[in-house]
């Protein structure tokens, strides 16, 4: 397998199951969107791509990881170890969700310790709660994931992962484009802010503890 | 008078098509016909529209549940589904999943949930036919005529006289809630393509069926469907006389809400004969009216009202009614005139005809006729027999 047709091979499966990867990434991603800050075209473009940045990062790293590691990993590339994957996936994400809510909408972003004070800069909000979030979703396995592991595990390079795995990305990026959208919407109805805060808060509840902890303890 | 007489006169005759013909003129079908045509003369000739409904749709949700149970243990001898039930697709659809099976269906010609695409009287096709036409004609007030989950909170949220806690203040923080558990449950079966409501926050499993205990996970999962059927349909409604479940958790509710601009009725509040008492806020069980609402004269209540009709009921001005919603332009253009005005004889009847209160109470409750029949006589008949059997009354 060549690198150009390995390329073309992810950017086919991206684009073939990208809609998937969007509905998983959604939940995390449409409250960060709107419910904080000023919602528009430019700020939701800037944390889509952050977020989308954090999910490659992960990808790039699994890649990298399979890609060194070649077929030594094939005996534990089974179905547990994906679940497993992806329930570690979901708890990060709820935490990830859970202090974004609280730095960016609650506002509680300095902190103190005897006499240093230390403040998260509200910048943030639009870079590191974004790329966070997608670090963690990208940790989640689904078949297009698994398929793209396989396909670094056979290159066996570090380079031509990362490339099949922009490639698979740059696949999926057309199903996130009704995102735009959100500023729309948002700006016309004031309730939306406040409604996305708290779904915000109810996605984090259902990634920790009933896509999380309850599948770690009782389903493995 | 004469329009509430011939009003009556037509709902007797649904009676008794859809009650007492379509239940074989059983003692049942008479006794609850009987029961509905009381109750629908009641709203007409008293005007109290909310506290009749109350009764009908408390009487309506404790018949079903008596039968529904009945018929789950007829069919299976348990109330708890097995995996056969799922594999063959044997649950019946509920109305309260509508909103979470259209969006992954349109993305993936998936259908989220394991019921019958036709041929059952709980198939997702007669469902969602029935709740279009509700949704044209009647938009929310589904919620407070036909839903026969909501009598239950409907019964236990009337039995204070004042509520212990008042939530006027947080009202608006309310339907926001309502609208993210909506957004949150769309969002969660598109990325878990199943049903999570189903699976995990359904109050209602409680008084219809719910999946066998066979492991840990499906332990807590009854833990967390029993704790939320007692506290947002018994403990909160009692506590503050609100309908909460419907308006925090019930995504039917909030899908509703968002789509009540398409009935034909809407309620409508006059500015001009308003004093701001906010006795229609206090009453609400929907969370519908707040000061806000009231002190921004907005003329009519907020998105989740579900037209039951306590805020008529409870107005000391008679500020508020029913209205019809292709009148809205009208009224607009022309403050403070009547649709039809004028000092002609047939005007005069004509308007009485049209009154849109009476047409709305017709109309929902012709609603609550056509899907309580079925299951309230079948309900009555397994009460009477039981209590029959118990008092071996049959051997006398």
């Amino acid at each position: 397998m060549t690198l150009i047709s390995g390329m073309i091979e992810s950017l086919l499966l991206g684009l073939s199951t990208g809609l998937f990867c969007a509905m998983y990434c959604v939940p995390p991603l449409v409250p960060m969107l709107c419910g904080r800050g000023e919602v528009t075209v430019r700020t939701t473009v800037t944390r889509t791509l952050w977020f989308l940045a954090g999910r490659f990062t992960t990808y790039a790293i699994m890649g990298a990881l399979f890609a060194r590691a070649g077929l030594i990993v094939s005996s534990f590339f089974d179905p547990v170890l994906a679940s497993k994957l992806s329930v570690f996936g979901y708890i990060a994400c709820a935490l990830v969700l859970i202090a974004d809510y609280r730095l960016f909408i609650q506002g509680k972003r300095t902190f103190r310790c005897g006499r240093c004070t230390a403040a998260v800069p509200s910048s943030a909000g639009d870079s590191a709660s974004p790329f966070a979030a997608g670090l963690s979703v990208g940790l989640h396995i689904c078949p297009a994931f698994w398929t793209m592991l396989f396909l670094c595990l056979q290159s066996g390079s570090v380079l031509s992962s990362t490339a099949f795995f922009a490639a698979f990305l740059v696949g999926t990026l057309p199903f996130f484009l009704p995102v735009l959208g959100l500023p729309f919407v948002v700006n016309r109805v004031a309730l939306l802010r406040r409604v996305a805060q708290f779904a915000q808060l109810l996605v984090a509840g259902y990634f920790l503890i009933f896509a999380g902890l309850i599948p770690l303890f009782f389903y493995q | 008078m004469a329009v509430k007489s011939l009003l009556t006169a037509l709902m007797t005759l649904l009676v008794y098509f859809f009650t007492i013909s379509l239940g074989n003129g059983s003692v049942y079908s008479w006794i609850y016909g009987l029961f509905l045509i009381g109750i629908f003369a009641a709203i007409m000739y008293t005007g109290k529209v909310h506290t009749y409904r109350r009764v009908f749709q408390f009487v309506f949700a404790l018949l079903f549940t008596v039968a529904f149970i009945g018929n789950l243990y007829d069919e299976r001898g348990s109330m708890a589904m097995t995996a056969n039930t799922f594999t063959e697709s044997e649950v019946p659809f509920c109305h309260l999943v509508i909103p979470l099976v259209f969006i992954p269906y349109v993305l993936t010609q998936t259908v989220v949930f394991p019921a019958r695409i036709l041929g059952h009287y709980a198939s997702i096709i007669s469902l969602l036919v029935i709740w279009f036409v509700a949704t044209i004609t009647i938009g929310r007030g589904w919620c407070s005529w036909a839903c026969f989950y909501g009598g239950i909170e409907d019964g236990f949220s009337g039995m204070r006289k004042k509520p212990l806690v008042k939530t006027v203040a947080k009202n608006r923080e309310i339907r926001a809630f309502h609208f993210a558990v909506l957004v949150f449950l769309i969002l969660m079966t598109l990325a878990f393509m199943s049903s999570i409501y189903c699976q995990w926050f359904c109050p209602f499993k409680l008084i219809t069926e719910f999946p066998q205990l066979v492991d840990i996970p499906t332990l807590i999962g009854t833990f967390v469907f029993m704790s939320l059927f007692f506290l947002m349909v018994v403990i909160l409604p009692l506590l503050t006389k609100k309908r909460t479940q419907c308006s925090m958790l019930c995504p039917f509710g909030a899908m509703q809400s968002l789509l009540d601009k398409m009935s034909m009725y809407r309620v409508v509040i006059d500015t001009e004969r308003c004093t701001g008492c906010m006795k229609c806020a206090e009453v609400c069980p929907f969370f519908a009216i707040d000061r806000e609402t009231i002190l921004e004269n907005k003329g009519h209540p907020e998105i989740t009202c579900a037209k039951c009709g306590a805020c008529v009921d409870v107005c000391p001005q008679q500020a508020i009614r029913f209205d019809f919603s292709l009148t809205k332009h009208f009224r607009e253009k022309n403050p403070g005139k009547a649709f039809l005005d004028g000092p002609g004889r047939l005007t005069k009847i004509l308007r009485e005809f049209i009154e849109p209160k009476y047409f709305f109470v017709f109309s929902a409750f012709t609603f609550g006729v056509v899907i309580s029949s079925g299951l309230a006589v079948n309900g009555l008949q397994r009460i009477a027999e039981a209590l029959i059997s118990a008092f071996n009354l049959g051997g006398m």
